[in-house]
C-alpha cells in the first residue's frame, strides 16, 4: 500500500475505530474480545483498502468484516461464551437483581443484566438486534449484510425481541415488535 | 420502551469504553503484516536454507513431515547440494553448470543485468522451483555502492500457449485473487514486436511477463526489506531486457524441452490407485466416495465408482482432478491435483485454501480455515500442486492470527496432519508424469 492510502487508511481508522469497537463490544460482550474482533477487521480492512476505497465504501465493508469476523469468532469453541447467570436448577430465570423496567439506565444491573440476556442469543440473532437497534440500520440493509433474506430478518428481530424480553423479565419490550 | 429506548440501553451498555483503545499506528502494523502474509513469497534458492523457506509459502498449513530436509528424494523441498561452480565470477549451482539450457539462461540473463548490481556470495546461482517443471533460475542480487540493497530475481520459461491475449490481470483481473486487483502499477499489451507483455509492481514483488508464439517467460523479483519498491530497486525496463533475453533463450527450444509436469490424463486413468495411495497413507480404513454437490462440480466429470472429478484439457495437460471422500468414522477427504494452463495464470480451488498466483506467490485465503481442517499442499513444479485435506473439526490452535496467543495445537488434529502429509507424499511420488516422475523414490522404480 502506498503511503498516501495509508494516510487515508489512517483518517478512517481514527474517526470509526471506536464506533467499530462499541459495535463490537454489544456483538460480543467483552471488550478486551471486541478489541481483538476490531484488530482482526482492521487488518482486513487493510489489505483491502485500495479496493475499498475505489468503491468508496469504507463504512460497509468495515462492518461486513466486523460482522464475519465476530460470526467466525462466535463458531470457535475456545471462544465461545456462556451465559453465567442462569438459576442453579438450570431453569432460565431473570438475570440480576433489578425488576424495574430495562429502560432504567440508572440501574447498575441492567447494563448487566441486558449483557448477560445478549449472550443468551444465537451470534446472528445478537447481530440483528445490534445492527437494527444500535446501527439503526434497516431491514433491507441488514439482510445485505448478513446475506440473507428480508424476511429472515424481520423473524430473527421478532424471536430475539421475545428472547430479550423473556430473559430480561419485562414485557416492554413487546412493544418493539410492532414497530418492525 | 421503543427504537429509542433499546438504543439508548444500548449506549448505556458502552459507556465503559476500553482503557486503552487501539492505536491507529499498531492497526497499520498488522495490516502490513497481514498483507506481507497474503503474499507468501517463495524465495527460493538451491542454497541451503532455502528449502524450508519454500515449504513456508504454502498455501495452507504444512505438514512438519513436508519441513523436514531432504525427506524425499528429489523433493522440491529437499535441500540441494550447495556445491558451486564459477561462471564469470558468479558462482553456480550444479544444477545449473550441468544443464545446457538453464547455462544458457544464465549466460543469456547476466550479459544485460544492470551494471551496477552484484551477485550475492550465496546461495550460488540455482533453480527457482527444485529441478523439476519448467525451466528456471533464481538469483541472489545486490545493488547499490554498498551491495546494501538485496534483492532476489527468479526467471522461468515455458511453452507459449496459442491465446496469448487471454490474460489480462491489469483490466480483467481474476476475481478471487487479490494479488492482480491491487497492484501498485500494472501495465498490459502488446510490444513493438508484438510480444504480450505484463509488467506489474505490487509492493516489493515485481513481475514482468513476456510472450510470443514459442515461448513465455516470467521475471520475478522480490526486494529484501520493506522500505522499498519492487521498481525502485529493478525498473520495468531492466526487467523488460531480462525477460527478451530469456525470451531468445526459450525461442530456440521447443515444447519438450520447456516443459515438464503432471500427466494429467494419466493421474485421472490411474485414479484407483491414488485412492489406494491415499486410503493406505491415512490408515483411517476404507473411502467412501462422495458425490461433489459444491462449487467444485462445476465444469468437471464425475465418476461415481472412483470419485474421481475431473477437469482436464487434455491438449495442454492442464486442469484439475479432485475427489471428496469419507472415512468410517465420518470424516471427510479431499484430495486435488491440479496444473495450470499457464504458469502465470492463477489458480484458486473451492477445496483450496487460497490461491496460487505466480510461481513461488501464493494467497491465503481471507476465510478461517486452520481450525477445522488438516490440510497439506505440495507444490510440484512452480503451475502444479496436490493438496489433500482431512476435515476434522478440530483445531490447530493457529486460527488466522500470528499473534495468536489461543489454545496449543491439538494432538489429535497434528496426528491427523501427518496423515495428511503422508497421503500428499504418497500422491506425489505416485503419479504419473509427463517422462519421468522425479519424486518417485529410487526404489519403487
Amino acid at each position: 500500500m502506498l503511503k498516501i492510502d495509508e494516510g487515508s487508511y489512517r483518517e478512517f481508522v481514527v474517526a470509526r475505530r471506536r464506533a467499530l469497537l462499541r459495535t463490537a463490544y454489544l456483538l460480543c460482550g467483552d471488550w478486551h474480545l471486541a478489541e481483538d474482533l476490531v484488530q482482526e477487521t482492521l487488518a482486513k480492512l487493510y489489505v483491502a483498502w485500495r479496493r475499498v476505497r475505489r468503491r468508496d465504501d469504507a463504512d460497509g465493508y468495515a462492518r461486513r468484516t466486523l460482522l464475519n469476523v465476530y460470526i467466525d469468532n462466535s463458531r470457535r469453541p475456545w471462544r465461545r461464551e456462556h451465559a453465567t447467570d442462569t438459576a442453579t436448577d438450570g431453569s432460565r430465570q431473570t438475570v440480576g437483581v433489578s425488576t424495574g423496567d430495562p429502560a432504567d439506565l440508572a440501574d447498575p444491573g441492567v447494563r448487566h443484566r441486558l449483557l448477560s440476556a445478549l449472550a443468551e442469543l444465537p451470534a446472528r440473532q445478537r447481530a440483528v438486534l445490534v445492527l437494527r437497534f444500535w446501527e439503526d440500520l434497516s431491514v433491507e440493509q441488514v439482510a445485505d449484510l448478513l446475506n440473507c433474506r428480508s424476511g429472515t430478518v424481520k423473524s430473527q428481530t421478532a424471536r430475539g425481541l421475545d428472547r430479550l424480553r423473556d430473559l430480561l423479565g419485562t414485557t416492554t419490550l413487546a412493544e418493539m415488535k410492532e414497530q418492525l | 420502551m421503543n427504537h429509542e429506548r433499546l438504543r439508548a440501553l444500548f449506549a448505556d451498555a458502552v459507556t465503559q469504553d476500553p482503557p486503552s483503545p487501539g492505536l491507529p499506528d499498531d492497526d497499520i502494523t498488522r495490516g502490513r503484516a497481514r498483507r506481507a502474509r497474503h503474499l507468501r513469497r517463495r524465495v527460493a534458492g538451491s542454497g541451503a536454507g532455502a528449502a524450508a523457506l519454500v515449504a513456508a509459502a504454502l498455501v495452507v498449513p504444512a505438514s512438519p513431515l513436508s519441513l523436514i530436509e531432504g525427506e524425499r528424494d528429489g523433493s522440491p523441498n529437499s535441500v540441494q547440494p550447495a556445491a558451486a561452480t564459477s561462471l564469470d565470477g558468479a558462482p553456480l549451482s550444479p544444477e545449473v553448470a550441468d544443464d545446457p539450457l538453464l547455462l544458457e539462461m544464465w549466460e543469456a540473463v547476466s550479459a544485460v543485468l544492470p551494471e551496477d548490481v552484484h551477485f550475492a556470495e550465496n546461495p550460488p546461482v540455482g533453480v527457482s522451483q527444485g529441478p523439476y517443471g519448467t525451466p528456471s533460475i533464481v538469483l541472489n542480487l545486490q545493488r547499490g555502492d554498498n551491495g546494501d540493497r538485496e534483492f532476489w530475481l527468479n526467471i522461468y520459461l515455458a511453452p507459449a500457449r496459442p491465446d496469448l491475449d487471454a490474460f489480462r490481470p491489469c483490466t480483467n483481473p481474476p476475481p478471487t485473487s487479490f494479488t492482480w486487483q491491487e497492484p501498485d502499477e500494472c501495465e498490459e499489451g502488446r510490444t513493438n514486436n508484438d510480444h504480450w507483455r505484463i509488467a506489474a509492481e505490487v509492493g516489493t514483488t515485481g513481475v514482468t511477463i513476456l510472450e510470443n508464439e514459442s515461448a513465455s517467460v516470467i521475471v520475478q523479483w522480490d526486494v529484501m526489506g520493506a522500505d522499498q519498491s519492487a521498481y525502485e530497486i529493478l525498473s520495468k525496463e531492466h526487467a523488460d531486457t531480462i525477460a527478451d533475453a530469456a525470451l531468445a533463450v526459450g525461442e530456440r527450444h521447443d515444447n519438450d524441452d520447456l516443459f515438464n509436469g503432471i500427466d494429467l490424463v494419466g493421474t485421472l486413468a490411474a485414479w484407483p490407485d491414488v485412492r489406494a495411495d491415499v486410503e493406505e497413507a491415512l490408515d483411517l480404513g476404507p473411502l467412501t466416495p462422495v458425490e461433489p454437490d459444491d462449487g467444485a462440480r462445476e465444469g468437471g466429470v464425475f465418476d461415481p465408482e472412483t470419485g474421481a472429478l475431473a477437469d482436464i484439457d487434455e491438449q495442454w495437460q492442464s486442469g484439475t482432478i479432485t475427489a471428496r471422500y469419507t472415512t468410517e468414522d465420518g470424516l471427510n477427504v479431499d484430495v486435488l491435483i491440479w496444473q495450470k494452463g499457464r504458469l502465470y495464470d492463477t489458480f484458486c480451488h473451492d477445496r483450496l485454501a487460497g490461491c496460487a498466483v505466480l510461481p513461488g506467490l501464493s494467497e491465503e485465503s481471507d476465510e478461517t480455515t486452520g481450525y477445522h481442517a488438516a490440510s497439506v499442499y505440495t507444490p510440484i513444479t512452480g503451475g502444479s500442486g496436490v493438496a489433500v485435506t482431512l476435515e476434522t473439526g478440530l483445531s490447530d490452535g493457529l486460527p488466522d492470527s500470528e499473534e495468536s496467543e489461543e489454545a496449543p495445537p491439538d494432538t489429535a488434529y497434528l496426528e491427523f496432519e501427518n496423515k495428511a502429509s503422508y497421503a500428499s507424499n504418497a500422491v506425489t511420488e505416485h503419479i504419473p508424469w509427463v517422462g519421468e516422475n522425479p519424486y518417485t523414490r529410487a526404489d519403487d522404480r
